[in-house]
């Protein structure tokens, strides 16, 4: 038994301000094996991972590699050990090209000379993208600046095979990815399990879990509660495991009747997208349906005055709005809660009050003073109601778990209150049951009155909440969809999505 | 459980400021013993009115510094401001007028400095670099390189005079850290230096006007320095138009020694307070001690990295 673990923790604790984070973990790693890992937003999945690449170091416990104790300091010594690892949150240099980052601190040298060989460093880039049929996505060349978060994802799992690791850690990698962009990273995973590398992934998709995992283990508050073979697993009770009680299933039903049209886009042009138009009434729930790439994004990114836009018309309540940027968007009540939440949605260094503060500041200032109560009480607020796991509102919002930063962003939407919200992948990382949580409460606010949209990936979770369904590809709105019987086929949403895409 | 966990957190960021208070009770205590003039009144003034200046200009740069960026000119701006006080007051204007114009051209230079940044999207180090040296040379033109000599007795007192015992440069420092710190914690465009700081993108996502937050920050380092140039001119009763040079190096120095991040975003109005005081004792001990000024910086260098590692130092172990 042993001796097939490639990497094996035995008794790993660790606590951050006192506060235990992780309790005496063994988990481990078989040759050719997916381990999948699972566990609510702030278990300690992120942080178990960070220790095995010596990001942080465990307060007590060892690590065995092929056996052996080993002590890692650094993520330099992992990667010699070889493990690697596709972190949560990305961290591409954006100045750099593809290939630059893939190969950072391996650059191929011309001869013995300390100078680059840029045409080698492209090829093996290359190469590697066509093994892994990612060719088609990103090239070597391009600057990673210009990427989407899908294909900055698509560079970190080229970057982390590269280093021809025995043991690979994948901590969320599917969670800006779309449903085909997901299947060519299944294929990744399975020519790496056939070459005996084992992979440790961890999602909070469900169905993922199953169809690729051999193994489950379920974290809860810091502690390993069972690992089990995934033939004897079924979803309800890893979910119960996970969650320490049982779940409803599906998806809430949106009661609202449609009232008026709040939003209407006539004809908007930008970067990216391409005469994009569209209604949405008050009370619905507007699913924006895509590849990665397709310009979803790109137009809502306009529409609440991010980025600029090119031609065409905005009406809000039937009025043309001039909006030229976010802070006009504020006033008219639309609010965007980004999918980007490390670039455009959080102030990693400031605390969760900060965060959540600035977007509402109108809310408890008077001539530019702050009402420093009023601030702390209704952020407390927001943050208790969206279950963020926190010590309190002055915790760093770096210092978060992903899926809790994801929490903060939607509540500081959240309380301003927005008549029009804009939600870009809300469900991004997030865990079952703070998802279940957010699907009731975007049918609660429709049927209070307000019009979402929201972009999603995930397909089922598009059919299962929206009223009304739009497939963009190539920057333009290529089909719309009735939903409100929930019966839309995935087939058909996908077809119109893939038009005009080569 | 939770209030534990945030007293917890208190005692951490204590300790994170403990570092650097504890480099200046060292050498408080060090100086109070090989010296019996260092801890009297009258040098503990002396060190609070030399370090005015520097003080006044600190607490300006630590608003540019949080949100990321820099200013090179404040020690040009210092000269723009006395030769132009220097000139008008010869001329017979009256003080309201002079500090109007001097001032004002202060200001100027700030909103320069702010638009090329924040609108034409010059990186802060350059448009700085050459708003000093436009400002520098400026100052040499517009005094045709000679200083003005200062006779105007109200004036003179801004930088001579004092107010019960204390002189008036210390009051003005005062009224401009109890400012500045007013604003950074209970005013809107605090907060907004700090989101702007710690992401622009974000910021600007959630509806903050992040053009007009950075240049203000430039704005109101170069009213910083418009006090400071006022001072000095007034102090030595001249406008010079070499006035100033070097001076956002100590201001600079200042906000770093007092913990604030270069990169924006993290930092303390107390923390730049500490590392003003801490660079005007060390001058003031090695005055007292007799050591060359020309030794002076190279200790000053030191003692700057001292400063910064302890306090990383602590900052580590408060983690
Ligand atoms: N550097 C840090 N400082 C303080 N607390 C931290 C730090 N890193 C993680 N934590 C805390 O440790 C807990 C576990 O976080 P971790 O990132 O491991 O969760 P996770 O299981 O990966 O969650 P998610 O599914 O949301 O990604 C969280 O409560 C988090 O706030
Ligand atoms: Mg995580």
């Amino acid at each position: 038994m042993a001796e097939e673990c490639i990497l094996q923790t035995k008794g790993i604790s660790k606590s951050f301000f006192g506060v235990n984070v992780l309790n005496e973990i063994d988990f481990s790693i078989r040759r050719g094996e997916v381990h999948a890992l699972m566990g609510e937003n702030g278990a300690g999945k992120s942080t178990l991972m960070k220790i095995i690449m010596g990001i942080y170091h465990a307060d007590a416990g060892e690590i065995l590699f092929e056996g052996k104790p080993v002590v890692i300091r650094e993520t330099k010594n992992a990667l010699d050990l070889g493990i690697s690892m596709i972190h949560q949150e990305l961290n591409p240099i954006p100045e750099m090209t593809v290939a630059e980052n893939v190969f950072l601190g391996r650059e191929p040298h011309v001869g013995r000379l300390p100078i680059v060989d840029f045409k080698k460093l492209n090829q093996m880039t290359q190469d590697l993208l066509e093994k892994y049929e990612m060719a088609d996505r990103i090239s070597p060349q391009m600057h990673m600046s210009s990427l989407s978060i899908a294909q900055i994802q698509m560079m970190e799992i080229i970057k982390a095979v590269s280093y021809n690791s025995k043991v690979i850690i994948m901590d969320e990698p599917t969670s800006s990815l779309s449903e085909s962009e997901t299947k060519q990273l299944f294929k990744t995973i399975d020519l790496l399990r056939a070459s005996g590398v084992g992979v440790i992934y961890i999602s909070h998709r469900m169905a993922e879990v199953f169809e690729l995992s051999d193994r489950i283990s379920v974290l809860r508050d810091g502690s390993l509660i069972e690992t089990i073979d995934r033939a004897h697993a079924t979803t309800d009770h890893i979910i119960a495991t996970m969650v320490g009680r049982a779940l409803s299933s599906g998806y809430p039903r949106n009661h609202a009747v449609p009232g008026e049209v709040i939003l209407e886009a006539k004809g908007v042009s930008g970067a990216g997208f391409e005469d994009v138009s569209f209604q949405v009434s008050a009370g619905e729930i507007l699913g924006f349906a895509g590849l990665v790439g397709a310009g979803r994004s790109e137009t809502m990114r306009a529409i609440v005055g991010y980025d600029r836009m090119k031609s065409g018309e905005i009406y809000v309540d039937g009025r043309r709005a001039a909006v030229r940027h976010p802070s006009d968007a504020l006033k008219l009540g639309i609010v965007m809660a980004s999918e980007d939440r490390k670039s455009l949605g959080l102030i990693l260094c400031r605390d969760i009050k900060e965060n959540i503060s600035i977007q509402n500041e109108r809310r408890y200032s008077r001539f530019g003073f702050m009402n420093h109560r009023q601030e702390r009480e209704q952020c407390e607020g927001i943050a208790h109601e969206m279950s963020v796991k926190m010590n309190g509102i002055a915790d760093i919002a770096g210092n978060l778990s992903g899926g809790n930063q994801q929490k903060v962003v939607l509540a500081k939407c959240l309380l301003t209150h927005p008549k029009i919200m804009i939600l870009d992948e809300p469900t991004r990382g997030i865990d079952v049951g703070a998802k279940a949580e957010i699907y009731k409460k975007m049918v609660e606010l429709a049927e209070g009155g307000m019009a979402i949209i929201m972009i999603s990936s995930e397909m089922p979770e598009l059919i299962g909440m929206s009223d009304r369904i739009l497939a963009m590809s190539g920057g333009r709105v290529r089909a719309e969809f009735d939903n409100r019987e929930r019966q839309t086929s995935q087939a058909e949403i996908l077809r119109a999505a893939l038009k005009g895409v080569e | 459980m939770e209030k534990t966990i945030s007293n917890q957190r208190k005692a951490s960021n204590i300790l994170k400021r403990f570092g650097l208070l504890l480099v200046l009770v060292l050498m408080v205590i060090v100086m109070s013993l090989v010296s019996d003039v260092f801890l009297t009144t009258g040098n503990i003034i002396n060190v609070l009115r030399q370090v005015s200046i520097n003080g006044i200009l600190a607490v300006g740069m630590t608003f540019v510094i949080l949100t990321g960026g820099i200013d090179l000119s404040v020690g040009s701006v210092v000269a723009v401001t006395s030769v132009i006080a220097g000139n008008l007051l010869q001329k017979g204007y009256s003080l309201p007028v002079t500090l109007g114009a001097s001032i004002g051209a202060a200001l100027l230079f700030g909103v320069f400095s702010g638009v090329l940044i924040a609108y034409a999207g010059l990186p802060p180090f350059i448009a700085t670099l050459a708003a000093q040296t436009i400002g520098r040379g400026f100052a040499l033109v517009y005094s045709d390189g000679r200083p003005y000599m200062i006779a105007h007795d109200t004036y003179k007192a801004i930088g001579k005079g004092s107010w019960i015992g204390i002189p008036v440069p210390i009051w003005i420092m005062a009224v401009v850290i109890l400012i500045a710190a007013v604003v950074l914690r209970y005013t809107t465009f605090g907060r907004h230096v700090y989101a702007f700081g710690g992401n622009r993108n974000a910021s600007k996502l959630s509806g903050l006007n992040i053009r007009t937050t950075e240049m203000a920050t430039y704005i109101i380092s170069s009213f910083c320095a418009a006090l400071a140039g006022t001072i000095l001119s007034a102090r030595i009763s001249s406008g010079q138009p070499t006035a100033g040079q070097g001076y956002e190096l100590d201001a600079i120095a200042a906000v770093a020694i007092g913990g604030t991040s270069m990169s924006g975003g993290i930092g303390h109005l107390s923390g730049t307070i500490l590392g003003f005081i801490i660079i005007g004792v060390l001058s003031n001990s090695l005055t007292l001690l007799n050591v060359s000024s020309f030794y002076q910086d190279i200790v000053k260098g030191f003692i700057i990295i001292f400063a910064v590692l302890m306090d990383l130092r602590t900052k580590r172990s408060g983690n």
